[in-house]
């Protein structure tokens, strides 16, 4: 009894904590935010993209477009492997093969991102070098970066939701007459969407979120949109920036400004993913 | 009820903490004394191979080097969110905090180029408009026919300021240049990248890049004194500050090691002059 009293405080102090911690940063966040909004206005720093915060030039145009380039291109190139390695681990490996791998691809989850940006920094750079003549630092090196990260994460959500389509409606679809390829498309695959769409949302926000390995090859700079030219995101130039404004300087400020746009992005997701979760409910 | 006012007050216990960044005396502390030292790169390593033999003769004390560039080293000074701020600029106008410098000598500052460029000497003029993009390929100053792509530190980076003020003049960095975030990362950039030019600090090997010669003179260790471009590197620290700060940044300016990590240094040890 007295054990359950300790380990019930025990919860709720980590909740707590966790509460004040969670408080604490959107207090500090929205304050410098705020601070930002008054001395420069709402819509002026969306619209331009001259960023140069020594000289008080807050425009942040070129970083959310860069963001969403950077994400928007690592689904597109993450969505055929994520199909080919969902189904495959769903609905063709049985038994050991299948637990292996699920088990390969968890491994591939847990890799930090720094190691996806080393072999960023050794593959695809030198790759779109080769290929475009360029050199090789850019967004579409960060969403080639991006999609092998969010490859294994989106892969093994899919995949969970593939197997949870029953048996009876794949039996029943083939025993109708159809091939193997038009029940995956016509029947598993509807029947997954709520599923599928909920790992979407996961693998946008871990790209959107990312923040090392994208800095390692996008370049750094505030260029409104070439996919082979040096380019930023919100996170990127957080960090870049972070060291040449402290905090308790003006332009700290603009920083907080991106972290709270980074954080309203975050919570568009979680509120669509709560949604999805809604509909696959009814 | 009752769970409710533990949960209230674990969540007020806990919201302190955090809020106040300490927790309550009751809670207990550690009763070691902190020193920061914060700001450029290019000294860590320098200072983090001499730290134990100061921290040797002064228990209790413990010090943290953290990088982060010299001008946040100089704004965590001011903000006495450090107690050391190491730095390859002078401290802005606008700090308001009086400061003592301890220099710590010269830190060379090279223009680095792909290995297969074909240049060897490059004017300072030439130098200034490659890394403003004036010049995008290296045909133009006599080198093979590849196309210049130049390579930057960001602006917290006190060897870009060097650049920037030495020489590039009133000229912006290119707008195409790639932004690294240290010494090292450029120096692989240029090393990989077909027909790259950056800058770099000589605190690190440089071989697989080509060291380009400024005007007349060709860098060489041996001959520091007489290379061009350089930052000094040096630590500052409040003129109130307490005793043991002072102490460690006199030490720090004293050993003559810093040579082995590039800042080549003339002055008698632990002269210090005010500001």
């Amino acid at each position: 009894m007295r054990a359950d009293r300790i380990a019930a405080l025990v919860m709720k102090g980590a909740l707590a904590l966790f509460i004040a911690v969670w408080v604490m940063v959107a207090v500090i966040v929205g304050a410098g935010a705020w601070r930002f909004v008054s001395a420069n206005g709402l819509v002026g720093p969306l619209v331009s993209s001259r960023w140069s915060p020594l000289a008080a030039h807050y425009g942040i145009l070129a970083f959310v477009v860069g963001s969403m380039a950077v994400t928007g291109l690592a689904l597109v190139l993450a969505a055929p492997g994520v199909l080919a390695l969902s189904v495959t681990g769903a609905r063709i490996l049985r038994g050991a093969p299948q637990r292996a791998f699920i088990q390969i691809l968890t491994l591939f989850v847990a890799v930090p991102s720094v190691v996806y940006g080393w072999w960023g920094l050794s593959v695809a750079v030198p790759l779109i070098r080769r290929l475009t003549g360029t050199a090789g630092f850019g967004p579409l090196s960060a969403g080639i970066v991006l999609a092998v990260m969010i490859v294994p994460t989106f892969s093994i959500m899919a995949l969970q939701t593939l197997r949870q389509v029953p048996s009876s409606l794949v039996e029943g679809s083939l025993g109708l007459g159809a091939s193997e390829d038009q029940t995956l498309w016509h029947v598993i695959l509807p029947a997954s969407r709520a599923g599928l769409s909920q790992g979407f949302l996961v693998a946008v926000g871990r790209a959107l979120g990312e923040t090392i390995a994208v800095q390692m090859v996008i370049g750094g700079q505030s260029r409104v949109l070439s996919l082979l030219k040096p380019g930023a995101t919100l996170t990127t130039q957080l960090l870049t920036d972070l060291a040449l404004m402290p905090a308790r300087t003006p332009g700290h400020d603009a920083l907080d400004f991106m972290a709270l746009w980074l954080m309203i992005l975050m919570a568009v997701l979680v509120w669509l993913q709560s949604r999805v979760r809604g509909m696959s409910r009814g | 009820m009752s769970s409710r006012r533990q949960f209230l007050h674990a969540m007020g216990v806990a919201g302190s903490g955090v809020l106040l960044g300490r927790w309550p005396a009751w809670a207990g502390g550690p009763e070691a004394r902190y020193i920061t030292i914060m700001g450029a790169t290019s000294c860590i390593s320098y200072v983090k191979a001499v730290l134990p033999e100061w921290e040797r003769t002064h228990h209790g004390v413990k010090v943290a080097v953290t990088g982060g560039g010299s001008y946040a080293g100089l704004h965590a000074l001011a903000l006495a969110q450090a107690d050391i701020a190491m730095a390859d600029l002078a401290p802005p106008g606008s700090m308001a905090v009086p400061v003592r410098r301890y220099l710590l000598g010269r830190l060379p500052i090279v223009l680095a180029a792909w290995p297969h460029i074909g240049v060897d000497r490059l004017s300072w003029g030439q130098a200034g408009a490659l890394l403003a993009g004036d010049i995008v390929n290296w045909r133009q100053v006599g080198g093979a026919d590849v196309p210049v792509v130049t390579v930057s530190r960001p602006e917290s980076s006190g060897a870009r300021e060097v650049v920037q003020q030495r020489v590039l003049g009133t000229r912006r960095f290119s707008p195409d240049s790639i932004i690294q975030l240290s010494n090292g990362a450029v120096l692989r950039t240029v090393m990989e990248t077909p027909g790259a030019v950056g800058y770099l600090e000589a605190t690190a090997p440089m071989h697989r890049v080509r060291i380009l010669s400024m005007g007349s003179r060709s860098f060489s260790p041996h001959a520091w004194r007489l290379w061009p471009l350089y930052a000094e590197p040096s630590l500052y620290v409040r003129v109130q500050a307490p005793k043991e700060v002072r102490n460690l940044a006199v030490f720090l300016q004293g050993r003559p090691k810093r040579q082995d990590f590039g800042i080549y240094f003339e002055q008698r040890p632990g002269q210090a002059d005010a500001r």
